[in-house]
């Protein structure tokens, strides 16, 4: 064995340790990300829209970085298309329903939480099974990228709708 | 006395960190330098039987060659698809597949195409030892000098963990971060949210720690920061304004 192949060798063994430190790191992440979500998503009063864009980024970077991993090299190859259907989707629900009676008094929107929940259980679900060393979970990662498409969609659509309704009455005012 | 720009703090740390990482190089270095004293060097005979290629520039030819799928992961080349000859690194950096090819490029008649690209695949570490037949255990065994040699190889098992955990670390510490800039940007008391969440993991003893300890200051910081609060109210602002004056444009 040569001199590199023997750096080659004790390198990858101190590599093994923070990889397992990594994915030790990782998994205590991704609870606190899950409750983080769940706590923050569902109270968004008004508009805000900084923490929507925010949220939006995050559904579609973290399902982005995920799906282009090469372990899923051709085993979904439309979901790309899935992501952008399902953003446009969600954007145009809340978006159409603008003049739904809405609850000024509501605090906790249970629908956000429900898309949080199923964006965050497909990415878990999908993670566990690449561990088990299924790497084919076509259907699974169009759902994975349908929702947080939907999701992502959905909190920049009820901003605008939000902010939409927030200013027709100061038109109304301004035009009294 | 502290220097204006790095405090006593960031020096020790600074200092710590280099002899550490000095001290980890230096014992590395010399386990490899063991390790490659101990073990022999394999000789490559490949150079002696195969032909050297030269192409002066601009000079076109044809010639046939046998290739080989070097990642078994990767989805299958399409019809009319262009290939491109280049130096790959992977000899280098797989264990073994040096020798599976020396091995093969020395007795070409004595192997089988098939049996060589499934012991190429082998050496990724996907394969078990026992999955393979006959023929290519042999033809393994031959080039590398012992049976089942990738396994417990530190260089494959790490290339085979990162294969698998790699993206989900990735994913996971980077949804971490979005997920507290969604607790920064999103709510006007961060540190409580972080505590909450503290709480019901691992007890109000943790969360009570967190929000008195360093890093509830840290979380406080990054929420107070001016970009922070630019993007929290400087945002809302400037789109509110963009879509009162669309409707106001439209009645």
């Amino acid at each position: 064995m040569g001199f590199k192949d023997g750096l080659q060798y004790v390198a990858s063994t101190i590599g093994i340790g923070i990889l397992g430190v990594g994915i030790v790191l990782s998994a205590v992440a991704i609870v606190f990300a899950f409750v983080w979500l769940l706590i923050v998503a569902p109270r968004m009063r008004g508009a805000t829209i900084a923490a929507r864009l925010t949220l939006a980024l995050a559904a579609l970077s973290v399902t982005g970085l995920y799906l282009r991993a090469a372990r899923f090299s051709g085993a979904a190859p439309w979901w790309k298309i899935v992501i952008v259907a399902s953003l446009v989707l969600g954007f145009s629900v809340p978006v159409l329903r603008i003049d739904a009676p809405v609850d000024p008094g509501r605090v906790y929107h249970r629908g956000m939480a429900s898309m949080v929940v199923v964006w965050l259980s497909f990415l878990v679900l999908s993670q566990a099974l690449l561990v088990a060393g299924d790497a084919r979970q076509g259907v699974l990662l169009y759902l994975l990228a349908g929702s947080s498409g939907w999701l992502a969609g959905f909190s920049l659509g009820s901003a605008m709708g939000q902010m939409v309704r927030e200013s027709v009455p100061v038109r109304n005012r301004e035009a009294g | 006395m502290d220097s204006p720009l790095l405090s006593a703090r960031v020096r020790r740390i600074l200092v710590w960190g280099s002899i550490l990482t000095a001290s980890v190089t230096a014992a590395a270095v010399g386990a490899a330098l063991v390790i490659s004293r101990s073990v022999p060097v394999k000789p490559m005979r490949y150079v002696e039987v195969t032909p050297v290629l030269k192409l002066a520039p601009g000079e076109r030819r044809a010639d046939e060659f046998e290739s080989f799928c070097l990642d078994n992961g990767r989805a299958a080349p399409r019809a009319g698809e262009t290939h491109t000859l280049s130096r790959t690194g992977a000899t280098g950096l797989r264990p073994y597949l040096r020798e599976v090819f020396d091995e093969y490029l020395t007795h070409p008649s004595r192997w089988r195409q098939g049996d060589v690209q499934q012991g190429i695949w082998y050496t990724e570490g996907h394969k078990r030892w026992e999955s393979l037949a006959p023929e290519q255990q042999l033809f393994v065994q031959t080039a590398a000098g012992k049976a089942d040699p990738v396994r417990w190889n530190p260089v494959v098992l790490l290339s085979r963990i990162a294969g698998a955990f790699g993206p989900i670390v990735l994913t996971n510490l980077v949804l971490a971060v979005f997920a507290l800039l969604v607790v920064a940007v999103g709510t006007p008391d961060p540190v409580s949210v972080v505590g909450r969440s503290l709480a019901w993991i691992g007890g109000p003893r943790l969360a009570q720690a967190f929000i008195q300890g360093r890093w509830g200051r840290g979380v406080s910081f990054l929420a107070g920061l001016k970009i922070v609060s630019l993007m929290r109210d400087g945002l809302e602002e400037a789109v509110s304004r963009f879509v009162s004056s669309v409707l106001s444009r439209r009645v």
